[in-house]
């Protein structure tokens, strides 16, 4: 049982500082990179050194080593550290705005959102539906795009079918993948999901629609990792279900689908005035190559 | 089974799964006797297989003059049975023979004749002539009255509940799909009762040659027989279509010599009425059997 060299409040602050000092490999830059003075630097790390019962710095003229104690506390104090960073960004005003988003806000749209509101030092995670959700729940982020029904959506992003046919379709009839016949021994062509796309308003359509046109089970993959599914693209002519935005991105085809589907979100959660909240939507929206639905008004 | 026989049943196996499809397969050399499947002892409803133990009691109620061929029906379309082919698709009133009845039952797989046939015999007296025939995991024990005649939208639930509506211990919520509550049979009894039609070991005489002559009627080409038939090989068969089931079983005759019988029991996880690729899949399935088995 270790003394109560440091209170617990000081526990937190001579674990960041141990860990300032151990990756600097300097109790100088270590202190700096801190803000203390170098003295009160090492008298903390002394006193977590008391506490714990072990050394954990081996102290030289010119640089500072660990010691195995050393080495096995860096990533445990890093881990509390990073804890206690999210705790404060959850519920501390002061370390900004953070905004749980899908992959893909253009980083144009992200300045403009970030020169719309001014003061609020806005952050952005960019997380799947399930953790943009969680996120929000748990605080981590202060507001979070998430899917819901496109009629109820306030920014709604056109889906089509991304791909690399040499003859682009005007629109893309999902029977275009179904297998000649008399080719049979050929890989099925599939249809792609990303996670983005897993949730009831798009996948069961999609399904459907696919299963519809004679597609086997085989050729509907649902949450097929983006690099693997962009990979596959190429490799087999798979297809994914993609914005034209997204398309662009990746530098292949886009063609709509013949029966229009649309990702909907709604901007959940709080921190922002109405007029705050709609310029926040309507910027999303173009970041996402989409448009500011009927949700919005 | 042979051991180069485990590889094809790997094959059937592994292209069903892509497809969607689990189900069972019997291929049996009617001359050798070999065998080659999966799943042949397991209970499945039939659909409108079940039609095909169903005409053999018929055929052998006309044979031992208990029912005459010619005795005519009338038909009443407000009261027939309804479904997609044959008389259970008139629109007016008519009349046909018991005999012809027999032959749509068979060859358009249609549900009226079928049920005006039941209901003439009565079907716990069908049922029970059939396991009086030596068949007794064909368990006959609703008409056809109650799988279809359903509407467009009953058949959209139907489908995307299929999956979903399975309880443990291999039951299901829709009865006509539960095999504890369906008409059932497996694989090998279709295979056994087909081996003894060919082999004219079942009912009075001339029963077994009349079915088999029937059963060369069959409209369905893109099932059992799409990778099969021409010139050269016939294939003689009764299918089954319900919701996710798709079954077939019958007889391939190559040449003049060769019989193997194949019975094809499916189940698809992918909700949709039409599925080529299910078809083709099973298509293949006996193809792959059929070049197995024969010499």
């Amino acid at each position: 049982m270790p003394d109560l060299y440091v209170s617990r409040m000081d526990l937190v602050a001579s674990l960041r500082t141990f860990s300032a000092v151990a990756h600097e490999r300097s109790f100088t830059r270590g202190a700096e990179r801190c803000g203390q003075p170098q003295p009160v630097a090492s008298r903390r790390v002394a006193a977590l050194e008391r506490h714990l019962g072990v050394s954990l710095l081996r102290r030289s003229s010119r640089k500072v080593d660990l010691t195995a104690e050393g080495e096995r506390l860096l990533p445990l104090a890093d881990d509390v550290l990073s804890g206690v960073e999210r705790i404060e960004r959850a519920f501390g005003d002061a370390e900004g705005l953070v905004v749980a988003v899908p992959e893909g806000v253009e980083a144009r749209a992200r300045a403009a959102i970030r020169r719309g509101l001014p003061g609020l030092r806005v952050g952005f995670t960019v997380a799947d539906p399930p953790e943009r959700e969680v996120a929000l729940g748990t605080g981590t982020a202060a507001l979070a795009l998430l899917p819901t029904a496109p009629d109820a959506g306030e920014v709604l992003v056109p889906l089509g079918i991304a791909h690399v046919d040499r003859r682009p379709p005007a629109t893309f009839h999902l029977d275009r993948l179904r297998r000649p016949v008399r080719q049979r021994d050929l890989p099925a062509r599939a249809v792609h999901l990303l996670a983005e796309d897993d949730v009831p308003a798009v996948r069961d359509p999609l399904r459907t629609a696919a299963f519809a046109a004679g597609l086997r089970a085989d050729q509907v993959v649902v949450g097929t990792p983006p690099a693997e599914a962009w990979t596959r693209v190429h490799e087999w002519d798979d297809v994914v279900l993609a914005g034209a935005a997204e398309a662009r991105r990746e530098g292949v085809a886009w063609s709509p689908l013949a029966t229009p589907l649309v990702r909907g979100y709604r901007l959940d959660g709080t921190g922002l005035t109405p007029d705050q909240h709609r310029a926040l939507v309507r910027r999303l929206a173009e970041g996402l190559g989409g448009e500011v639905g009927r949700g919005a008004a | 089974m042979r051991p180069e026989h485990a590889a094809v049943v790997a094959d059937v196996q592994r292209e069903w799964t892509a497809t969607g499809l689990t189900g069972s397969l019997l291929a049996r050399h009617l001359g050798t006797g070999e065998e080659l499947g999966f799943g042949a002892d397991e209970p499945w409803p039939l659909a409108s297989v079940v039609k095909l133990p169903v005409a053999l009691v018929v055929l052998d109620a006309f044979a031992r003059g208990e029912l005459d061929p010619a005795e005519p029906f009338d038909l009443d379309p407000r009261a027939t049975t309804s479904g997609p082919t044959g008389v259970a698709a008139f629109r007016h009133p008519g009349r046909v023979a018991a005999e012809d009845l027999l032959q749509l039952a068979l060859a358009v797989s249609d549900n009226a004749a079928t049920d005006l046939l039941l209901d003439r015999i009565g079907r716990d007296e069908v049922a029970a002539r059939i396991a009086g025939l030596g068949f007794p995991e064909i368990v006959l024990r609703h008409s056809m009255r109650a799988i279809y005649g359903t509407s467009g939208t009953v058949t959209a639930a139907g489908l995307a509940l299929t999956g979903g509506g399975r309880t443990p211990g291999g039951g299901h919520v829709i009865d006509e799909l539960d095999p504890t509550r369906a008409n059932v049979g497996t694989a090998r009894s279709l295979v056994t009762l087909l081996a003894r039609v060919w082999a004219d070991e079942v009912g009075a005489p001339g029963v077994a040659g009349r079915l088999r002559a029937m059963l060369g009627h069959q409209l369905v080409r893109h099932r059992l027989a799409v990778e099969l038939v021409s010139d050269e090989v016939r294939v003689r068969s009764k299918t089954g279509t319900f919701l996710d089931l798709r079954h077939e079983a019958g007889v391939v005759e190559l040449g003049d010599t060769e019989r193997i019988a194949v019975a094809v029991l499916t189940r698809s996880a992918v909700p949709a009425a039409v599925q080529m690729e299910a078809e083709l899949a099973i298509g293949h399935a006996a193809r792959l059997a059929v070049e197995a088995l024969r010499g």
